[in-house]
């Protein structure tokens, strides 16, 4: 069924056009505007004017292409070049771009951070082969950074919708069976096959009415997958939308998205306008089918990332988890069937659809099909949003994508699936990263946060980081996990601070049991994980904690005991003046000296040092 | 409905379609521990205690909320659930103040003290309202768990008392969420919530605003539903759990709703709903004010007849007679103001004697008090037009009284016009009385007594058909239809403002003043009292809240600072007609004029002294009182073992300071529930040469008491003494070395004089009756006969919760 036949076609020679003008191309989604991509924005505009190029050269928004390490990012075209990508453009750095690259067609090599072309241009590596992009294969992040998002035609041009048409020209039957052939699972964290799920909702008998619900409350730490894509290519998650909806018989769906994201929020309203304008959106369709989508904006509490929290929310209710059965899929929003996605799964939709079950299930691993977009975080070289291929070596992802820990430190850990997940060590490096490898080793992909750690991360504070999170974010509801949550977070502090016992990891052990088997939802029955794995894989760091009153990773503030190596000291009084508690004295050129008592081991001398003489044991 | 098998720990049992598996297994008599199922409720899943294993499902599901289906096999106990559920307990206890569930001398303890202390804070069950009726502590007790493992969490601002009625210790709460779920099934838009997350949440209204400012209608019905002592009726609660519940009318409103009385000793209690759902919803006058009124100190018990200028009492057949004689001599010039809501034969009754007298009727509606009389009437009685008036109600003020010849009152209650009636007939309340009552369609609905009357009381109906059979008045003549509830009646279920604000002319706000909050008015007489300040008396410098329930009182007193000794106390009153109750002197200041005082909260009383703060007065302070521990006995260098619990805690601290003045090495032990009840730690220590600390549960210290101190080292010392509750000196006694050394405690029974003239504090000490107010309060602690101590103590229970307070200052009485 072509709907949008006309549209597509002049889309199509826009694009192709707009792909071909010189332009400057700014990543500005919500990691390149805190990276200061609006003052650079401001920057090339005035530049442009001021050589006269206002009018010629178009300065561009898009969204985040993955690379948030080096942002701002910034794309500069030459009509009839290749685009070159440059990295951690400041404002300063405009006029030279604009004056070197753009007016005098030489780009800026020390900037320069990829070529967008196949080849290698003028020394310039193609994006394709960068480090941080060659393993990765881009479905769900296919138009993330490389078009501009509130742009509908773009969406167009690259094939937006068309996994619609095609599902709409079959009976919702066989969408159905297409998902579940592509091997798709929730990418929220569950890993439920997409396709079944959706079978449930469309069998479901108990009312006509039915709902179609996009889960975009991210809230994990250290995760946002679900933010790039709505910032990115909000069209591919409507797209999702509308052809679960026409699988399930929904005629309705919401979006439920947390207020913390405005930026995705403006642009999936854009977005839905836009598809309403073109008569995709509440109106009936030439077979019958009519949409509406709907966004419901969420207040931040990470329990409405639970399904029937969420529905809860939306109903205006507390937002308390509630017991299944009965299951979403009969008695959901509204007490009517129900269907709840992840923004990445209807990402993926769309293109399953659009390409066939084929292109997905072909991909992956045997069980886990098709790919993962993960967030990298932590102290890892190349932070940023990047998608694999389900099965693909840790070791890849942290080392050869992520480049390996920041400064050359030691890797020790990655905590996959954020406060639900756990940790894995170097020992995990060469397992594959699938739904079944992460679960073997204690932990889950959950929605994709990776947050890595080195050697300077204390894995106990690491646990009651966590802890710590899931203890004010559980809504109270059940005894296992609002007690339990309160309970181990004294404990981990209680160790933190050197008065931890060996009672203690038994203790600790219990309450995660009885968190993990006897909690009401995910948040309570997943929260002790962190503690699990942990203490699974780093229990000498507890006893370091517990028996030797001593942190290894010198992180824990009551366990470090600072002291100035006089030898190293130059007297420059840096420490001196940072010291809160006025605990260093010395003078100027003189060797200086830590008063025990007055210590409180908050770190700043250590970090004010230039010559390395504060020791820290 | 079809029914259908399930099996159940290998027992086939049927169910029903809508059925859960935890109803299946009850209706089949298969006992699961739940906390917040409820059968009235929809699943909740809150307490996960139901876990149970089932075929084909993964983990534990709770049985609450999964619906039974045909064929499922279900198991309720194995190890893995065992455990389950003992650590959830264990969690739960840890958040709820258990030290009496994990305490060894639990049931020793509280075979001494039957009922629980009365405090305002409910520290641990001994001290908790709903100790009978807990379903926490049955569950608790059940799988018993010694050691929970865990630190105790309790936070003494979580006490709430600022609302009418209701008080709540969110302590106790365990979040089951029966609460809120029972206000919104009833109110359909429910009042109270959970506000906040995670260790913050807590029920609340909206902004944690006081619930009398919300939606809530004052129902109670949360207080049914919540299953531990956090919600609870500020008044009844100590009553314990009723002998009978009986189902019975209100009749303090023309919508006559169905109530659930609730029965102990003979008394009504409190007052329920026969069922939790909209249709049998209540307001707070029948569930809170009607057992309060019909329980009020104030009610009217004696018959009383003038004779010359005195009133006498006399049996009813006299006053009877005296009716008779008053109705027949002045006929024609006779006023009866009945109530419409009597019953319909009281009613009859008094028609038939205002119509046979030709006597001028007026029917008052319940609702009204004297100003609501008919303008013509009331000129008439202002005149001293009638020349002999029968008024069922207060309608007759004091200054019409004194001008009628002939004035006769029956009513519930006393005032103050009473006492120029020629005849003050007392009246059953209406859960003392059967008759005859208007349903809303206005058919008749019979209601029976609930309980008997008491003292002279009768039913009105009673001294009326005496009355009309010595007439000969046919009353069948005075036959008339009850009204219908009217179309436009607005429901006090529904509505505060409908709620009624009088009755029997009789101002409800003054006998329950916490409708006072609810913005129910007093009668101008009520605010007339309330304005009299008390002055003289003694002031209280400070008022510092130690632990929950303990308070430090400072009060000015140079008389009293000049002459205290150690172990010497003083009696005192919070006002000039509270009770008067001795309290031991543990600090005094002759130079600036004060004593201190640790004033510990176990009823009336003691709340009441409680609540004073810095600047109020205390009106009573009659002390030192009492023979001061003599401590030329104490010799230097010789060895002192100071045991003290509760208030004994501080009751020690002067005598450790004097014997280390002395130069004795004294050692103190004290004992607590719970590590958030210990208090006075550093200054006891700062007086002895050893401080061993004890707590029950042991969260602090050793785990045990001070009976355990005395076991092993008792034979250590010299000297002895002991001090703290009849239980813990009888403890100590127990374990006390038995060769005749010194040792000694200090008794603290109901006295009122405290000079050794009433008697009330005698005790038995060595087989002699002893008097604790002179002759103490020290006493040998082996000779003492604690069981007769323990008892005396607790001879006005029932008057003492009668007596507690129905409202302290509008507000809570913490410190």
């Amino acid at each position: 069924m072509k709907i949008l036949e006309s549209l597509r076609e002049s889309a199509k020679k826009n694009w192709a056009e707009f792909q071909n003008r010189a332009r400057v191309m700014v990543g500005a989604a919500t990691c390149g505007r805190a990276a200061g991509a609006g003052d650079v924005i401001e920057e090339f505009k005035k530049s442009l004017k001021e050589n006269g190029l206002d009018g010629k050269v178009e300065v561009v928004e898009t969204a985040c292409i993955g690379l948030c390490y080096a942002e701002p990012l910034v794309e500069i075209k030459r009509e009839g070049e290749p685009s070159v990508l440059y990295s951690n453009v400041k404002p300063k750095d405009v006029a030279k771009l604009v004056s070197e690259h753009l007016i005098g067609c030489n780009p800026v090599a020390e900037k320069a951070e990829a070529v967008m072309a196949d080849e290698e241009y003028r020394g310039i590596k193609p994006f394709k082969k960068h480090p941080m992009v060659e393993l990765q294969k881009r479905i769900v992040l296919r138009n993330c950074g490389v078009i501009d998002p509130e742009n509908f035609e773009h969406c167009l041009a690259r094939g937006g919708y068309e996994g619609f048409e095609r599902a709409l020209s079959m009976p919702p039957e066989k969408v159905i069976e297409e998902v579940t052939a592509s091997g798709l699972r929730g990418r929220g964290g569950a890993g439920f096959p997409t396709g079944v799920k959706w079978g449930f909702a469309r069998a479901s008998k108990t009312s006509p009415t039915k709902y179609i619900i996009c889960n975009a409350d991210e809230g994990d730490p250290g995760a946002f997958m679900d933010r790039s894509v709505l910032e990115g290519d909000p069209h591919s998650v409507l797209e999702g939308l509308m052809i679960a909806g026409y699988a399930i018989g929904a005629e309705c769906a919401y979006i439920y998205v947390r207020s913390e994201y405005p930026l995705a929020i403006q642009r999936l309203k854009k977005a839905i306008r836009q598809a309403e304008e073109a008569g995709l959106l509440k109106r009936e369709l030439p077979n019958g089918f009519k949409f509406e989508i709907r966004i419901k904006k969420g207040s931040g509490a990470f329990v409405c990332g639970e399904e029937t929290s969420l529905m809860a929310s939306i109903e205006g209710v507390r937002a308390m988890p509630r017991p299944k059965p009965p299951f979403p899929a009969a008695k959901g929003l509204f007490k009517k069937p129900t269907n709840i996605n992840n923004v990445e799964t209807l990402a993926a939709v769309s293109s399953i659809m659009r390409e066939g079950a084929q292109m997905y299930s072909s991909l992956g691993s045997e069980k886990s099909k098709g790919t993962k977009t993960f967030s990298l975080a932590g102290k890892i070289k190349r932070t940023g949003l990047i998608e694999v291929e389900l099965g693909l070596k840790l070791d890849d992802i942290i080392n050869k994508i992520g480049g390996g820990c920041a400064d050359g430190k030691k890797f020790k850990a990655v905590q996959t699936g954020g406060p639900s997940g756990g940790c894995l060590t170097p020992e995990h490096l060469s397992i594959p990263v699938d739904y079944e490898s992460l679960a073997a080793a204690g932990s889950i992909i959950g929605s994709g946060g990776l947050v890595v750690m080195n050697e300077d991360s204390c894995m106990v504070e690491v646990a009651k980081f966590f802890v710590n999170f899931t203890e004010n974010e559980s809504c109270g509801k059940c005894i296992p996990c609002r007690m339990g949550t309160q309970h181990a977070h004294a404990i981990l502090e209680k160790i933190t601070s050197g008065r931890g016992e060996m009672e203690d990891i038994e203790r600790l052990k219990k309450i995660a049991f009885t968190m993990k088997q006897s909690s009401l939802c995910g948040l309570g029955q997943t929260a002790p994980n962190p503690i699990v794995t942990t203490l699974r894989y780093f229990e000498d760091e507890y006893l370091a904690h517990i028996r030797e009153k001593r942190c290894p990773a010198l992180v824990c503030p009551q366990l470090v005991h600072f002291s100035v190596d006089a030898e190293k000291c130059t007297g420059c009084t840096a420490c001196e003046r940072v010291c809160p508690t006025g605990a260093i004295s010395g003078g100027v050129k003189k060797p200086h000296s830590i008063d025990s008592e007055k210590c409180i081991s908050c770190g700043a001398c250590y970090q004010s040092c230039r010559f390395g003489a504060i020791a820290r044991k | 409905m079809s029914t259908f098998k399930i099996t159940i720990d290998g027992r086939q049992v049927d169910a029903e379609p809508g059925m859960t598996v935890l109803q299946a297994a009850k209706k089949a008599g298969i006992f699961i521990p739940s906390l917040c199922a409820h059968d009235e409720l929809d699943p909740y899943g809150a307490c996960r205690l139901c876990v149970v294993e089932i075929d084909g499902m993964r983990g534990t599901p709770t049985s609450c909320t999964t619906p039974a289906a045909e064929g499922m096999v279900v198991r309720t106990t194995s190890e893995q659930l065992e455990t389950q559920r003992r650590r959830t307990i264990e969690l739960m206890m840890s958040s709820h103040p258990s030290p009496c569930l994990v305490c060894d001398s639990r049931a020793d303890c509280e075979n001494e003290k039957k009922t629980p202390t009365r405090a305002t804070s409910a520290t641990r069950c001994g001290a908790c309202s709903n100790r009978p009726g807990c379903e926490l502590r049955k569950i608790a007790l059940g799988s018993y768990s010694r050691d929970i493992g865990l630190p105790m969490i309790y936070d003494p601002s979580k006490v709430e008392r600022d609302d009418p009625f209701i008080d709540k210790d969110h302590n106790l709460c365990v979040l089951c969420g029966r609460c809120f779920r029972v206000c919104e099934k009833i109110h359909s838009k429910p009042a109270i919530s959970i506000a906040n997350r995670g260790k913050k949440a807590k029920i609340s209204a909206a902004f944690g605003r006081s619930w009398s400012s919300e939606e809530c209608l004052f129902c109670g019905a949360c207080i049914d539903a919540c299953p531990t002592g956090c919600l609870t009726d500020r008044w009844g609660k100590w009553f314990g759990e009723p002998d009978k519940t009986v189902e019975s009318r209100c009749a303090m409103c023309p919508k006559h709703c169905k109530i659930m009385l609730r029965i102990k000793d003979g008394k009504v209690v409190s007052a329920g709903m026969a069922a939790l759902n909209k249709e049998s919803a209540i307001c707070p006058i029948g569930r809170f004010a009607l057992p309060q009124m019909v329980n009020s100190p104030r009610r009217l018990r004696k018959i009383a007849v003038r004779r010359g200028r005195e009133q006498v009492p006399v049996p009813p057949e006299v006053a009877v007679e005296r009716l008779f004689e008053i109705l027949s001599q002045n006929s024609g010039k006779i006023l009866v103001i009945s109530n419409a809501g009597a019953t319909y034969e009281s009613r009859k009754a008094m028609r038939a004697i205002s119509g046979v007298f030709g006597g001028k009727l007026v029917e008052m509606p319940l609702d009204s008090d004297a100003s609501d009389l008919p303008a013509d009437i009331a000129a008439d009685l202002a005149a001293g037009n009638y020349s002999a008036v029968f008024s069922y109600g207060d309608y007759v003020s004091e200054e019409a009284a004194q001008k009628i010849g002939h004035l006769a009152i029956f009513d519930v209650m006393k005032t103050p016009a009473q006492k120029f009636a020629e005849v003050v007939l007392p009246i059953s309340a209406f859960a003392e009385t059967s008759g005859t009552l208007a349903a809303p369609d206005g058919s008749k609905m019979a209601v029976p007594a609930a309980v008997a009357s008491s003292g002279d009381q009768r039913p009105l109906n009673g001294y009326l058909c005496d009355l009309c059979k010595k007439l000969g008045v046919d009353v069948k003549k005075y036959d008339f239809d009850l009204e219908p509830l009217p179309a436009d009646f607005k429901s006090p279920t529904e509505d505060k403002k409908a709620l009624p604000r009088r009755v029997l002319g009789h101002f409800l706000a003054d006998y329950v003043p916490d409708l006072g909050l609810l913005g129910l008015p007093h009668s101008p007489k009520w605010h007339e009292k309330a304005a009299a300040k008390a002055s003289g008396g003694f002031e209280i410098l400070e008022n510092k809240m130690l632990v929950p329930n303990f308070h430090e009182l400072t009060v000015k007193a140079p008389e009293a600072a000049k002459f205290a000794r150690p172990g010497q106390f003083a009696i005192l009153m919070a006002n000039s007609d509270s009770e008067r109750s001795p309290f031991t002197l543990v600090d005094w200041n002759a130079e600036e004029g004060w004593v201190k005082f640790i004033i510990e909260e176990v009823g009336r009383s003691s709340a009441e002294i409680g609540a004073l703060q810095k600047g109020d007065r205390l009106a009573v302070l009659s002390g030192p009182l009492g023979t001061p521990l003599d401590l030329g006995r104490f010799k230097e260098g010789s060895k002192a073992l100071l045991l003290g619990g509760c208030y004994g805690i501080a009751a020690i601290y002067p005598i450790a300071r004097e014997l280390k003045k002395a130069g004795v090495r004294t050692v103190c032990a004290i004992e607590a529930s719970s590590s958030y009840m210990l208090y006075y730690k550093d200054k006891l220590a700062s007086v002895c040469d050893e401080l061993i600390v004890s707590t029950r549960d042991g969260s602090e210290g050793r785990r045990g008491g001070c009976i355990n101190v005395m076991e092993e080292r008792g034979a250590e010392f010299d000297e002895i003494v002991a001090i703290g509750c009849v239980f813990m000196m009888k403890q100590c006694a127990s374990k006390a070395p038995a060769d005749g050394r010194d040792m000694f405690c200090s008794l603290n029974p109901i006295m009122v004089d405290g000079t050794g003239m009433c008697g009330a504090c005698r005790v038995t000490v060595g087989g002699e009756t002893k008097f604790a107010c002179v002759d103490g309060p020290f006493f040998r602690l082996d000779k003492v006969d604690f069981g007769e101590l323990g008892k005396r103590r607790s001879a006005y229970r029932l008057i003492e919760i009668e007596a507690m307070p129905r409202h302290l200052n509008g507000k809570c009485y913490r410190g």
